[in-house]
């Protein structure tokens, strides 16, 4: 059996390097699920987040444009948001420490755009350095895949 | 389907690389192993789907973000910032 043990734990605390305003195409190393044939996307920064620190990004299919998604920065949203990566997932992205990762969740925009919601139980991680990224569906811990933002 | 009938500590065999072990049957309750290549994703059906669902619903149509974004800007809390070095550090209180 694959080992468990939690090789990587993402909590908000560690201090992820400047992120680019926009990453050039990112790899994925297993397909989101829904999407079997997409594995190439770009992220790029809304240009309405005017935060200071980046919050907000589409991840953009790059084989079928139409297909994007919002993505946000958990930690501004969720306080006690706790992110741990199994030493398969790691090994998948070739993450040695947290700071490689940067942990982004996927937002739903109500019809009416009224309220978003997030998926903490299937945060995008991204080997920035590398350009590759998985969603890593969190079995085991119930984090909620609707978790109201707003 | 393929239905196969297995007792405990039987095994299917999927592919070259994944077989599912019964390790044990208690009630209507079934404890089953899976031996995969790392490549493989296993996950509990109804877990997998709940995610799908999840993401075809969350597959952005809308071409002006601006008002979602600004509302979420808003509401987000500031990222702590570690104390500037040789900043005073406040003596403990009892």
């Amino acid at each position: 059996m694959t080992g468990t043990t939690s090789a990587i734990v993402h909590d908000g605390s560690t201090t992820v390097g400047p992120v680019p305003d926009e990453l050039p195409e990112i790899r994925l190393v297993r397909p989101i699920p829904g999407f079997p044939d997409l594995t190439r996307f770009v992220l790029v920064r809304l240009h309405d987040d005017e935060s200071e620190d980046a919050l907000l990004y589409e991840l953009r299919s790059v084989e079928l444009p139409e297909v994007r998604f919002l993505v946000g920065v958990p930690d501004a949203f969720f306080a006690d948001y706790v992110v741990e990566l199994d030493d398969t997932t790691c090994a998948e992205l070739e993450l040695e420490q947290a700071d490689d990762a940067l942990i982004l969740v996927v937002l739903t925009i109500s019809g009416d755009a009224a309220s978003t919601t997030a998926n903490l139980l299937a945060p995008v991680v991204i080997n920035a350095r590398l350009r590759v990224a998985a969603q890593v569906i969190l079995s085991g811990t119930d984090w909620p895949v609707r978790a109201v933002v707003a | 389907m393929l239905v196969l009938t297995r007792r405990g500590g039987e095994s299917i065999v999927i592919g070259d690389e994944v077989r599912v072990v019964v390790l044990d049957v208690r009630g209507d309750t079934v404890r089953l192993g899976i031996e995969a290549p790392r490549s493989v994703q296993v996950h509990r059906a109804e877990v997998y789907a709940e995610v799908q669902a999840a993401n075809a619903a969350a597959v952005n149509r809308l071409d002006d973000l601006g008002s979602v974004a600004g509302r979420l800007s808003r509401i987000a809390r500031p990222k702590p910032r570690p104390p500037a070095p040789g900043a005073p550090v406040s003596p403990d209180r009892p």
